[in-house]
């Protein structure tokens, strides 16, 4: 198992009681397991994602997690 | 359906029925189409010559959810183009419930004279003595017209930058609780109101004619099922929860936040700002982080922001101007921030063109960047009407020639918004090429070029983006002629929310509307406004961004705008 960092932007958090926005998430994942996996771990449908970063570039569904990483996952984004 | 035709000069007022031309038009394929048509393309924007109209979208004042939006075109005095200025709040509804499709401003009062146009619930219009009420800030103005001619009015109005005719002065109108915080920022249309000699519109709300639908029940079955699917968006949830400032992150995040008058694609104070830290100070502090703003909402986007003691500072503080007082200024604080929008809804000023004037003002040494008190005193010069308020009140470019100083983020005159084009190279191709000047709803093509969870276009490259900037820019001008909000076109991306969408303009216009005429009509919109551009002096050289975006690498990514002039020219290729 690898250990992530998950912050969640807009409505993401939502699900998450007690969900502390300057912490985020710590999340156990299976070794090898890629961000759309996450998103199946975290009960989140791909639907509701806008984009999702480390380290400030964007990564895309089946790229693998590396252990330590601090995630941040958007909603869609529409305009403004 | 009917026109309300004011005469500034001999202060008549007439009202005709719509000309044939006109008659499955709104919003701003009205506004776009007459003044092609009419307004002489080498005016003055602020001689009688040039013209202001007031339209209320084609699906304005029916049943359909958020179809608040009033089109506002005349030709620009800060683009010297056509400009379509669009603005939510009640006033589309209320003019469009009486059957009007067009409040049409020709002329030019006396020197010295000044009028409100008030136009009662059987949509007759009245032009009334104002001159009291010249340099009055918006929400006194709008107090005192309330008292006078009731609270179930809209008032539609310009502050002392209108009046001053500053070139980034905008129309505001009201919201449903009567506060004049929605704003007509885009192209100086108040300048336009003010040289006119118009202060206000005052419309009542209590107008209802029945017979501006030609099917109603058909109307009426459509729109039930179109709201249905936007009710259970998941866009209509994000942005009812954090407004347009859910933005604030992701753009950031993928370093395409213009900060520092966009010297930086990420702004270091960005968590200070950002759309979740707005929504819970608004919570902590008792205001209302989900508000809205227009008539018929189901989204409310919109927010009432408070001060510690939970006293009322402003309300609709939004992405764009979240970026231009904040980003672009330096300044990482939202109370200074909401200080700002408060003041420029007050006095009539575009908050985005007014934010970056401020920001090359900064960036050319004439204040630091982040001195928020600095940004204040800036807009109270604007509407001092000073030497270097006036200059302000020019916009950018003013400031920009005024210190010597090149870095100027605009096109046509006009400034950019919250999107940089060098990590976002869909927005290039919209700001270089939009017939508005540097507008990202003219075709926001930001989602595409977000690495879409999955992955569309790659914005650090020229590839596929000026196919995606030219289909957005057709599509916006259809649904501006609408009146539809665009946080709720999205319902038209279904194949059954597209087909219940052309079923309600059929029966609304009483024939036959598909795909076909649908194109037909973006079509017509664009074309005309791009004609009227090329015959008031514009080329494909105006259709280029300024050097710095081709230039100076943005930082985080150190990327620059890779779009050929040859290619930004393909965009009008239909």
């Amino acid at each position: 198992m690898i250990k992530v960092n998950v912050k969640l932007f807009g409505v993401l958090s939502h699900p998450f009681r007690d969900y502390n926005p300057d912490h985020g998430l710590d999340v156990e994942i299976p070794d090898r397991a890629t961000y759309e996996e996450l998103l199946t771990h975290l009960k989140i449908s791909k639907q509701e994602v806008g984009m999702v970063s480390v380290e400030g570039a964007l990564v895309k569904p089946g790229e693998r997690l590396q252990n330590g990483t601090r995630i941040r996952i958007f909603q869609p984004v529409l305009g403004g | 359906m009917s026109f309300l035709r004011i005469n500034m000069t001999d202060k008549t007022v007439t009202v005709e029925g719509v000309p044939k031309e006109y008659a499955d038009l709104g919003g701003r394929g009205l506004t776009s189409i007459m003044i092609n048509n009419d307004v002489p393309p080498a005016c003055d924007p602020l001689g009688p010559e040039n013209r202001l109209i007031f339209a209320p979208g084609l699906l304005s004042g029916t049943s359909l959810i958020n179809t608040s939006r009033l089109s506002i075109g005349a030709k620009s005095p800060l683009t010297g183009g056509i400009k379509e200025s669009n603005v939510g709040g009640t006033v589309s509804a209320d003019l469009a419930r009486m059957g009007i499709s067009a409040v049409i401003v020709d002329g030019k009062a006396p020197e010295g004279e000044y009028y409100i146009l008030k136009i009662n619930a059987q949509g007759e219009p009245e032009l009334v003595d104002a001159q009291e009420f010249r340099g009055m800030r918006t929400y006194a103005l709008v107090k005192k017209l309330m008292s006078i001619h009731g609270e179930k009015n809209s008032v539609t109005c310009i502050g002392p930058a209108g009046d001053l005719r500053m070139p980034i002065a905008s129309i505001q109108t009201t919201d449903p609780d009567n506060r004049p915080c929605r704003a007509a920022g885009r192209g100086g249309m108040g300048a336009v109101m003010g040289s006119k000699g118009l202060k206000a519109l005052v419309v009542n709300r209590q107008g209802d004619r029945v017979d501006t639908i030609a099917d109603p029940e058909a109307f009426k079955e459509a729109s039930k099922f179109y709201a249905g699917i936007m009710k259970d968006s998941p866009h209509t949830k994000g942005y009812t929860y954090l407004g347009t400032a859910s933005m604030v992150s992701p753009i950031n995040e993928a370093g395409a936040f213009p900060s520092y008058n966009a010297t930086q694609g990420r702004f270091d104070k960005w968590e200070k700002v950002s759309g979740e830290t707005l929504a819970k100070t608004i919570r902590e502090r008792g205001g209302n982080p989900s508000h809205s703003g227009c008539a018929q909402c189901i989204i409310n986007c919109s927010n009432e922001f408070v001060d510690k003691q939970g006293k009322f500072v402003t309300s609709g503080l939004e992405y764009e101007t979240i970026w231009s007082m904040g980003g672009m200024t330096g300044v990482g604080d939202l109370d200074t921030i909401a200080k700002l929008d408060f003041l420029c809804d007050d006095i009539g000023l575009d908050t985005m063109s007014a934010g970056v004037a401020i920001s090359v003002a900064m960036d050319a040494g004439h204040k630091e960047f982040g001195d928020g008190q600095a940004a204040i005193d800036m807009v109270e010069e604007i509407a001092k009407g000073t030497d270097f308020g006036k200059i302000l009140g020019g916009g950018p470019v003013a400031v920009g020639e005024h210190f010597g100083h090149h870095r100027v983020p605009v096109v046509k005159g006009q400034s950019i918004s919250a999107y940089d084009p060098r990590a976002l190279h869909g927005m290039a191709v919209t700001y270089a090429t939009s017939t508005m000047g540097a507008d990202h709803t003219a075709g926001w093509v930001v989602g595409s070029n977000l690495a879409k969870f999955g992955g569309k276009l790659d914005p650090f490259s020229a590839k596929g983006q000026v196919e995606v900037s030219r289909n957005a820019q057709i599509q916006s001008a259809g649904y501006d002629t609408t009146g539809i909000c665009t946080f709720a076109n999205g319902g038209t991306r279904s194949p059954d929310g597209l087909k219940a969408f052309f079923k309600m303009i059929g029966a609304k216009i009483g024939r036959a509307f598909g795909q076909a005429e649908w194109d037909e009509l973006c079509l017509r919109v664009i074309k005309a406004e791009r004609e009227f551009n090329r015959k008031a002096g514009f080329t494909n050289k105006d259709d280029r961004l300024p050097r710095m975006f081709y230039e100076e690498p943005l930082p985080p990514h150190n990327k620059v705008v890779v779009i050929s002039d040859e290619e930004m020219d393909t965009t009008f290729d239909f």
